[in-house]
Formats: structure tokens, sequence, C-alpha cells
């Protein structure tokens, strides 16, 4: 009777990995250490590769964004699709935006992200800047925003029709008002 | 962030029986969200470097921290703070494509960054082969804020945000020393503007600052800034409401904001937040 019984997934898991470990410990001592050490560095040279391209794609950003425009930080955004819900999932970032400046808001999509990524700024109370007209379906890759009042600002981001994506934001100072 | 504050003075270790350890992680858990959100608030020295540049006002070094007493810095929060202000330092060289004496600087900022381990996100063989010549003004400036940002994020992710605190703690102070140093020949409203505004930014510092108090050494920053703080009590700011006009010229949307804000603040009150800037740098830079 019990073996007619379907096997739980997750029990499925425990011994696909059960007979893993038990596979890497037949092996010899020595093989272990050079397979962990392999690990360890696929591991550790995956996270940096993704850190270094974000940076990289930070750096184009900050290019795209002009010869008049002066960096000052960058947001690394990476979303999935969304889910059942059909709700597109956002990341959110608070800034601080100071009286008199101008700054430019810059998109840039990781290349082989499959959304296109897009982003408002607004306050407690008011929407200021979208990247997207809903309207036309016009995106703008840099948006200027001239502020006047000091203070704190939210940046969201997200991805147009809920797509997974990866993308950057660049803030970039272009003058005194 | 309060609750910490609060729960700290009532000296939880003593009164009840939970293992500190357990209290204090949950402190720092806390704290990780309060430096993310809080860092990326604290405006940047660029923004203080470009307004005096574009009111005509010429590059003064007498403004600058001594690289010399860089040396004199035997703890880490010491250093972490004299990094920040060396690196609002620097966007003022930077600004005024002073490449010349930025070398200085560089070699001091990496020296403090090394003994605070973050020497590593400091790329100074490139930062000054790019000084060497004045025509790469734009990649030293972007490859200075991207190295500065690195560290910050570096530190917060290690569990080190006390020492990235201090860092944006050093680099707001230096900014604003440097901002009522030019007040004082140079009357134009958008400079007052800038000193009173700080009254906004600096109570998020001191937010930031007031969740690592718990430490002693680091008390005495709190101490210091507190003294600040209390001279900007005294500035009023309120604000205006008006509907944002949107503009596309060239493919380019600028968004023009009419809310404003207004800072009101009286000459006295200039002063007296002059003279206590100056005080507590010269007391903090000199550690």
């Amino acid at each position: 009777m019990i073996s007619f019984l379907p096997i739980p997934s997750y029990i499925k898991n425990i011994n696909k990995q059960v007979s893993i470990i038990s596979a890497f410990l037949n092996v010899r001592p020595c093989c272990r250490i050079l397979i962990l050490s392999f690990f360890v560095l696929f591991v550790f040279s995956s996270f940096e590769t993704k850190a270094q391209s974000s940076s990289k794609l930070a750096e184009f950003c900050a290019a795209t964004a002009g010869d008049d425009a002066t960096y000052l930080k960058d947001f690394v955004i990476e979303l999935d699709a969304a889910g059942a819900d059909g709700k597109s999932p956002e990341q959110m970032f608070t800034l601080l935006l100071s009286k008199n400046s101008e700054y430019r808001f810059t998109v840039c999509n990781a290349e082989g992200s499959a959304g296109k990524a897009i982003f408002q700024l607004h306050d407690i109370s008011k929407l200021y800047v979208t990247s997207y007209n809903a309207s036309t379906g016009q995106t703008y890759q840099s948006v200027n925003f001239q502020c006047q009042k000091t203070g704190a600002y939210h940046l969201k981001v997200s991805f147009l029709d809920g797509k997974k994506g990866s993308a950057v934001v660049v803030v970039s100072f272009i003058r005194t008002l | 962030m309060y609750v910490i504050y609060i729960n700290s003075s009532l000296n939880i270790k003593d009164n009840l029986n939970v293992p500190y350890e357990e209290i204090n992680k949950g402190v720092v858990d806390v704290e990780e969200e309060a430096v993310k959100s809080i860092t990326e608030n604290i405006s940047s020295p660029v923004e203080i470097a470009a307004l005096i540049k574009s009111l005509g006002v010429p590059f003064n070094k007498g403004f600058l921290a001594p690289t010399e007493y860089a040396d004199n810095y035997s703890t880490n929060y010491a250093q972490a703070f004299a990094l920040g202000v060396f690196s609002a330092d620097l966007g003022y060289l930077n600004m005024y494509n002073k490449t010349g004496s930025v070398i200085d600087y560089l070699s001091t900022i990496k020296k403090l960054a090394d003994a605070i381990n973050v020497g590593q996100y400091f790329d100074f063989a490139t930062l000054k082969r790019l000084a060497a010549n004045s025509a790469n003004i734009d990649s030293l400036k972007y490859i200075s804020v991207h190295s500065f940002n690195q560290m910050d994020q570096s530190l917060r992710q290690r569990k080190r945000g006390n020492l990235s605190s201090l860092i944006i703690a050093g680099a707001w102070l230096e900014g604003i020393y440097i901002t009522v140093q030019v007040a004082k020949n140079n009357t134009d409203s958008r400079l007052t503007d800038k000193i009173g505004e700080q009254k906004i930014i600096l109570a998020d510092l001191m937010t930031l600052l007031i969740s690592y108090a718990k430490d002693p050494i680091f008390r005495n920053y709190v101490s210091e800034f507190n003294q600040i703080k209390s001279k900007f009590d005294m500035v009023q700011i309120t604000f205006e409401q008006g509907e944002p006009i949107t503009i596309e010229e060239n493919g380019m949307l600028t968004v023009i904001q009419k809310d404003k804000s207004i800072v009101h603040v009286t000459t006295e009150q200039l002063n007296d937040i002059s003279k206590t800037i100056e005080a507590v740098r010269e007391r903090l830079i000199r550690k």
C-alpha cells in the first residue's frame, strides 16, 4: 500500500541532496578539497562578476547621462516578473534633493534584460517625474528635475508590463539654479 | 530608530533576563535598514562645491583640512571621520579642476581607506593617472564619487555602518564648513538657503549617529554634532505648494518644481551656526 503513495517533491529533493553529499564523501580527501575550492571559487566569482557587471553598467549609464552631468549616485535594480496577481514588482529608493539644484535621472537596462525599466520620482504628497507616458506609450531614458524644495524624495523603479529585468538608474547633478 | 534610542537609555541589559547578544543583534539589524535609507539621503559635497563655483567665488586652499593631520588618527572612528572630511575636500578640488593638488588628497584618502579596510574600492593608481591630466577631470570626478559609494556600501554590508556613518558625518561637516567660510564674504541668498536647509539634512544625520551612541567613543561625535544641531534648531523652514511644470526640449524632458522650501534665518543665527561649525570641525579634525 505504502509503496503506491506518491513521494512528495521535497522528499525527492532531499534524496537527491543526500546522494550528492554521499558521492562527495566517497571521493578521495585531496579531490574533496579540490572540488570544494572550485565550488567556493565559483560562488565568489559569480558574486564578483555580478558586482562588476552592475558597476560597468553604472559607468556606462553615467557616461550616457551627458557631458553636462556630474555623477552623484547609482541604484541597481533587479526584479522578478509580475506574480499571479499581475502586479509589477517595484524597487524604491529614498534620496535627499536640494533646493536650487537641477538633477538628471538616467535609466539604463542591462544587456539581456527582458523588461524595460521605468521610474517615477515623488515625495510624500506628489508625483513629480515619470519616465513613461502611459497615454502615448513613450519612454524617456533621461528626465531632468529642477528642485525647489529641499527634502526626501522617493525613486520608484519597475519594469514595463511586469517583465523580469535588471537595470541601473544614475542620478547626476546638472547645475545650480 | 527612536525605539532603539529609548531602549538603550532604559538599559535593557541590566533589567531584563535576555542575552545581551540577542538584544544587540536586533539593534544591528534595525541600524542597517536605517543606515541604508539615510545614507542615500545625505546630499553630496559636489552640489555645495558647484554652488560655490557658480557664484564666481575663487578657489581657496585655506578652506581645506590639512593632510598632515592624517598620521595622527589612531582609531578607526577618527580615520573614518577624516576620510569623509578629505572626500569633501576632494570634491571641492575636483570642481575647481585643481588636479595639481588632488594627488596629495588622493594619497591621504587611500591611506585612511586602507586603515579601515576599504582601500580596495579606491583605485589609487587610476585616480592618480587621471589627476595627472586636467582633460580627465570628468573621469576623475566619476571614479572618486563612485569609489566612495562602493566604500559606503561595503562597510554597511559588513555590518560596519558605524564607520560608514562617520564618513558621511565628516563629509557633511567639511561641506558645510566650506559653505560658511564662503558666506562670510558673500551674501547671495542661495548660500544662506544652503546653510539653513542643512537643518533638514542634519536631522537625518543625527538619527543615524544616535543609533550608534551606545559606544562611548562614538558618543563623543554625537555630542559634538548635537552642539551644531542646537544652533540649527533656531532656523525656520516653511513650505509653499505649487503644481510642477513639464517641458520637452530636443527630446529631453524637464520637470520644474513649483513647490518651494523657504529658509528663515537671521544674520545672528548664521554667525552662531558658523562659529559652532568652526569649533566642532577644529576639535574633530585634530583628533
